[in-house]
């Protein structure tokens, strides 16, 4: 797009699909739902901080799961909990996105001899981007929300399903 | 005041039958038997020389091999019964401390695995309502008298006392399910 | 005429997950319109089960086990663990080692702090202390990271000593930092302390009285911002700050009745000076020598139990430990500030409002991780 600034000579049109146009929208302003338990929850803090600014991507942190895109499952989820995240899941409209942050989120981390931890937020919601590390740090949950919207950018919704 | 004063204090002043412990680690203790405990917990609080304001920390574990036998020879309780688990039994401990004399003691008991019930000092101190609490919940011992008395930690249609040394985790928790993966039960067998 | 309305309470669930970043706690209230009439703290929901896990893997390799406990000053929480095993063993550490310890245990308290005012306020809707205090908690982030390379988790402290030295260039680092903070803090003070609507939203709100403090076991900055002289470095002094010369801030009432929130805010406010008072106390008596003694790689304390307890950020962490001889401990339990904080909660959150039940869980400074464990 940037290209096309100032370099027509009178009134141009551009051609293109409307799928990219949309995508091209929706991947650059992701509303995430502030969801932590444990200590992925201060990098995802820190993230939003000065030094790796989370917002210059479009993304705002939402406190309710009804105005959130992504939900950002970051820490140790125990089984009291779990019911818990497959409301909150529910709840989020459509189309919603997971990003499952650190191990504890991604199989159950250092924890998995431990009696009450769910090995991996994926045995009760369906996940997008998994992101490992212990805690990740900011520039690799960066990585991670541009990775989700490479994801974004190839779906398409007017062609029809091959059923 | 150490632990050996205190000592002699109880058992002038109470009727209690007490034990002083040091061959344990660098803290000896005093062993107090289950049914004097809420006499002997009063009186460390109120007695003027001694006055332990605060309960710092009330735990206990399960003892599976050298147990102290000392409720088998003073309780009604008849061995043969108790079968296989008569030398298991849960210890007990509470750490004291007094902000005005500046002095720590370490209280000590046991029940039976068979029966754990032990009175509670949650009349006594606060601050031991959610330990003892904790307690129940993690380990299965009854306090008899305190206020309110259900689990904390875990949900509460959650069965059996996870730190007994027999417990099996579950495998799956109402309608979700939590069997180990392959690598981590590779993992858990190279260990064993 | 007066007609008699029939009323009943309501009750409302204040649930796992919500807005204030202390973690997942719930609350189930029974209020009458706003007025809160009765709270019942549900509590549980980051039950890791830390205390079984300690009983199958190795004494040194639960270190990075008691970061996670306390992950926003996991420094601390090694060190407790760490000196609770040495004292099992009788163990003798280097001095160098002691004042490394000293330095880094108290970094963590200036950057522990931070979050737990910025935390409070934004609760209360202040966004700008927050961010400005996440952006001074980088610089710490990056000292820290240039001595053991980890930027929350550290495994730092070890049995014995501390695993790496200290790099070139970091006293002079680190004295360029304090000297900016310094600078920080009096901002901070002009912003938040003396503002008139923070002192009307956290004076007089859930006082707590001493007797009451030490009936429940409350401790740390709780138990001194109602008024009571106590610090474990002061009473049971460990490592070395027997010759080290700093004060300890204590709750008077000056705003309000002694004991309120405002009490144990200020408390946390004034301890980040004397904080830096001690780091650049230990920055000029630090010695050279070795930085770690000499342990076998298996090690096996003798049979017995300890109950040794440090000064943390978030009150007195106390470890009992009982070992049988072997290479695991036989039962580990970790008491903690936070877990005796939040049992006050029913009791002090009787006719206050919910706007202030905000406040009061943001003044005792509760993170979810210590209270479940």
């Amino acid at each position: 797009m940037k290209t096309l600034h100032n370099s027509f000579k009178s009134d141009g049109v551009v051609i293109s699909t409307v799928d990219y146009l949309v995508n091209l929208a929706r991947a650059n302003s992701l509303w995430y739902l502030l969801f932590s338990t444990a200590c992925c929850g201060i990098e995802l803090m820190q993230t939003g901080g000065p030094r790796a600014d989370f917002e210059r991507f479009g993304s705002a942190p939402r406190a309710v799961p009804r105005q959130a895109d992504v939900m950002l499952v970051a820490g140790t989820i125990t089984l009291k909990m779990a019911s818990r995240v497959k409301t909150l899941y529910d709840q989020m409209a459509d189309p919603k996105y997971v990003i499952s942050m650190g191990s504890c989120a991604n199989t159950g981390g250092l924890f998995q001899g431990g009696y009450s931890v769910l090995h991996g937020v994926d045995r009760v919601i369906p996940v997008d981007v998994y992101l490992p590390g212990c805690p990740p740090r900011p520039e690799a949950l960066l990585s991670a929300l541009i990775d989700l919207q490479k994801k974004i950018k190839k779906e398409k919704y007017f062609r029809k399903k091959i059923s | 005041m150490n632990t050996l004063e205190i000592y002699e204090q109880i058992k002038k002043n109470t009727k209690a039958v007490v034990y002083f412990q040091e061959e344990e680690g660098p803290t000896p203790s005093i062993y107090v038997r289950s049914d004097y405990l809420l006499e002997v917990m009063n009186y460390l609080k109120n007695d003027d020389q001694l006055f332990f304001e605060s309960l710092m920390s009330q735990t206990g574990f399960h003892e599976t091999e050298n147990s102290k036998l000392f409720w088998h020879l003073y309780f009604d309780v008849n061995i043969e019964e108790d079968g296989e688990h008569s030398h298991e039994e849960l210890r007990l401990f509470w750490h004291l401390y007094s902000y005005r004399q500046g002095h720590r003691v370490v209280i000590e008991s046991s029940v039976p695995i068979g029966k754990p019930e032990i009175a509670s000092v949650a009349s006594i101190w606060k601050g031991a309502d959610w330990l003892e609490r904790e307690t129940y919940d993690l380990l299965g011992v009854k306090f008899i008298g305190h206020p309110d008395l259900r689990r904390i930690m875990l949900p509460p249609d959650w069965e059996g006392f996870p730190l007994r040394k027999d417990y099996i985790s579950p495998l799956s928790y109402q309608t979700i399910d939590n069997t180990p993966s392959e690598i981590t039960r590779s993992f858990q067998e190279k260990g064993k | 005429m007066s007609a008699a309305l029939k009323t009943e309470f309501l009750t409302i669930n204040m649930g796992p997950q919500h807005p204030s970043t202390h973690g997942v706690i719930r609350f189930i209230i029974k209020t009458d319109g706003e007025i809160i009439h009765e709270c019942d703290p549900d509590v549980g929901y980051l039950h890791r089960g830390i205390e079984k896990i300690a009983e199958t893997v190795s004494w040194q390799g639960f270190v990075p086990y008691t970061d996670r406990i306390d992950y926003v000053c996991s420094m601390n929480a090694n060190l407790s663990y760490c000196m609770a095993v040495e004292k099992l063993m009788g163990l003798e550490i280097p001095e160098r080692a002691e004042y490394i310890r000293v330095i880094v245990c108290e970094l963590n308290r200036i950057s522990s702090h931070a979050i737990a005012i910025g935390a409070a306020n934004m609760d209360m809707g202040a966004f700008t202390p927050f961010v400005h205090l996440l952006r001074e908690r980088e610089h710490i982030n990056d000292l820290l990271e240039m001595i053991c390379g980890a930027r929350l988790t550290y495994n730092y402290i070890c049995i014995g000593g501390v695993n790496y030295d200290l790099p070139v260039g970091f006293r002079a680092k680190t004295e360029e930092f304090l000297n900016h903070f310094e600078v920080v803090v009096e901002q901070i003070h002009r912003l938040i302390s003396y503002n008139r609507i923070f002192i009307k939203r956290f004076a007089n709100v859930a006082s707590v009285s001493p007797e009451m403090a030490m009936s429940y076991n409350l401790v740390g900055p709780n138990l001194r911002g109602s008024g009571v002289n106590f610090d474990v470095r002061k009473a049971e002094p460990y490592s070395v700050y027997p010759e080290l010369d700093f004060d300890i801030p204590l709750g008077d009432g000056c705003e309000g009745t002694l004991g309120d929130c405002y009490d144990r805010y200020m408390v946390r406010a004034k301890e980040i000076k004397e904080s830096i008072k001690i780091i650049r106390q230990c920055l000029e008596k630090i010695p050279e020598g070795e930085i770690k003694a000499v342990v076998k790689s298996v090690i096996k304390p003798p049979k017995g139990h300890v109950y040794f307890r440090t000064e943390t950020p978030r009150g007195d962490t106390g470890y009992f430990i009982y070992s049988d001889g072997q290479s695991s401990p036989y039962r580990l339990k970790i008491r903690t500030g936070s877990f005796t904080g939040m049992s006050i909660i029913p009791e002090i959150a009787k006719g206050v409002f919910i706007a202030d039940l905000v406040a009061i869980i943001g003044s005792l400074d509760i993170v979810a991780p210590e209270l479940d464990r």
